[in-house]
């Protein structure tokens, strides 16, 4: 294929992600049903300082939303990536390995400790998320875990972290609005000012790990070849853990245990052949943010006026995936 | 000039090598010798700061530890033994070996592109620079990775075995360019086991034998302790002069 062929193809992929993104926004936004039009919504839009239920609707509803699910699929796909390229292990995800679990159960006594306090709320999903990511190093660092081990062990962490935050629900029950949408992840209840704390830790980490690509990306050359480059591998390895942490609990505190974003969007932009880690960044965070809003607005669509967790249509998805990349990993020889 | 004084290296408790003393200067050819488990590898890896030791280890006059990772870099380049094949191409791979010489932007200039060019143009690879690594045999893929050295350009290069998998023509091809870079002034430090071709290639010999560092002398010096030879590497050598020959030692058994 020649140079020419393959830009080609890659400003096709950009422009495509675009695309779906706008068109996914244009969905949440401006899909009608019974208690608003489109053209009321699009009216709202034009008009921001008109009043109305539709302009409520809009403003408190469906903008936040939209931008929840933008800002939290552009995270956890992000954060997906970079643990994958971290770990050097494509089934490496913020759901599997226990990030989400914990930045969920530290927002819930967040929330518990200092309701309505948002900033302590992400704050706390951050230290969490931390907590976990740590937690499944050291003890794969311990028992020198295999890739796959490293996986079961991420998995064990998870559980642990949500049997916990099970044992705060079932003994507070007011502590959670609604446990199904809070464990599979879905954006019913999104505010503004949530947006505006996910929107001011997301964008200037993945900005910073854009910044860090070609150091993320010395990484797969093995410490000892990325060390002579110039590369300081351990504080790189752990400068990129922690912006995974960082991404992935801003957005747990916006739509709780959101699954498979992470796991799906960076291993498929990886078989469309993007192998340097500035696009795979770039087209993660464009596509996690595009399949985000989609999904949410098909199934707000389709189910309508049922709310359905948008985290029930990924998994549907995810959990196939998995164990699809389970399969080409085993054909590949893969550890 | 790279400088060890009485560095020590321990690992687990275990000392690998002890009281190793020896300064490289600029355009000479350095290869280091031993059996299996000599500590070659770890002695190359303690140079780079990368392994821990004890005693001192100076570049350019400063401990190595002084020096931030990029200002090392610049001087002094590392290839390790095994060497990965991530999904990369070779331009990719050549390309980081700039890596310590890009600015705050972390953007390619003209000029680092010009070395890259020159990188890929003097290894031969410059028809492979849009494959991809895990396509590359073990040859190529070490071919790659010696472009990526030469891309970096530090004045001291570090190769722990750079000639493991090529075949006969790569070897004597890379040999070629490794002593066209030291005529360039470069200071080449590298491992090796093939003891006619160090001996026949190197400026001077290290010989690590028992933890230590037994001898440190020019090859047509060394070849005469035999005996020293013979203890420490198992074989001895003996010198050939035919002009057509690649190699102008060859192995004996003298006892």
């Amino acid at each position: 294929m020649t140079i020419y062929t393959k830009s080609l193809k890659t400003n096709k992929i950009y422009i495509l992600g675009v695309v779906l993104l706008l068109a996914g926004m244009a969905l949440s936004l401006f899909a009608s049903n019974q208690s608003v039009s489109s053209a009321q919504l699009v009216h709202a839009l034009l008009h921001p300082h008109a009043s109305g239920s539709a302009h409520l609707i809009f403003y408190s509803l469906r903008l936040p939303r939209a931008l929840g699910a933008l800002l939290c699929g552009s995270a956890l796909s992000t954060a997906g990536l970079l643990l994958q390229r971290t770990l050097h292990n494509d089934l490496a995800s913020p759901g599997i390995l226990g990030i989400n679990a914990g930045a969920g159960l530290f927002a819930l006594i967040a929330t518990l400790m200092w309701p309505g306090m948002i900033v302590f709320k992400g704050l706390m999903a951050f230290l969490g998320a931390i907590v976990a990511i740590l937690l499944v190093l050291l003890l794969s660092h311990r028992i020198s875990a295999s890739k796959s081990s490293i996986i079961l062990l991420g998995v064990a962490v998870s559980s642990l972290m949500t049997a916990l935050t099970n044992v705060i629900i079932t003994l507070i029950p007011e502590s959670i609005v609604d446990k199904t949408v809070y464990s599979l992840g879905g954006f019913h209840i999104v505010v503004g000012e949530q947006v505006l704390f996910a929107a001011v830790t997301i964008i200037p980490v993945f900005l910073l790990c854009l910044y860090m690509s070609r150091g993320i990306e010395l990484l797969s050359l093995g410490d000892e070849t990325a060390y002579g480059l110039g590369l300081d591998p351990e504080k790189m390895r752990l400068i990129t853990l922690i912006c995974a942490a960082l991404l992935s609990g801003a957005a747990v505190s916006i739509c709780g245990l959101l699954g498979f974003v992470g796991l799906i969007i960076p291993n498929a932009i990886r078989m469309m052949g993007f192998k340097d880690v500035k696009s795979q960044l770039l087209l993660s965070g464009l596509y996690g943010s595009a399949c985000l809003v989609i999904c949410d607005g098909l199934i707000r669509m389709i189910f309508y006026p049922y709310e359905l967790p948008v985290g029930l249509l990924l998994s549907m998805f995810g959990a196939p995936f998995f164990i699809y990349l389970l399969y080409r990993r085993r054909r590949k020889g893969g550890g | 000039m790279l400088t060890l004084k009485n560095v020590t290296i321990a690992y687990d408790g275990q000392t690998i090598l002890k009281d190793i003393s020896a300064s490289f200067d600029q355009g000479s050819l350095i290869i280091i010798v031993g059996r299996n488990g000599a500590g070659k590898s770890t002695l190359l890896k303690a140079m780079t700061g990368f392994v821990d030791s004890e005693g001192e280890i100076l570049l350019n006059n400063m401990p190595i530890h002084q020096l931030s990772h990029q200002e090392r870099a610049m001087t002094l380049g590392y290839l390790p033994q095994i060497v990965k094949a991530p999904e990369m191409s070779v331009g990719t791979l050549v390309a980081h070996g700039r890596f310590s010489r890009l600015g705050f932007s972390k953007k390619l200039s003209a000029a680092d592109r010009q070395k890259i060019d020159e990188a890929l143009r003097l290894t031969e690879m410059t028809d492979y620079r849009q494959r991809s690594l895990p396509t590359l045999s073990g040859g190529e893929l070490k071919k790659a990775y010696c472009a990526m050295l030469m891309a970096q350009d530090p004045d001291i290069m570090l190769l722990d075995e750079p000639t493991a998998f090529l075949d006969v023509t790569a070897t004597l091809s890379l040999m070629s360019l490794l002593k066209k870079l030291v005529e360039r002034g470069k200071c080449i430090i590298m491992t090796c086991h093939d003891l006619p071709q160090a001996f026949s290639y190197a400026d001077r010999i290290i010989l690590l034998h028992d933890r230590t560092l037994t001898a440190d002398e020019a090859p047509d010096v060394l070849v005469n302790n035999q005996k020293l030879l013979k203890e420490a590497t198992g074989v001895t050598l003996k010198h050939i002069d035919d002009p057509d020959a690649y190699y102008h030692y060859i192995l004996t058994d003298h006892n």
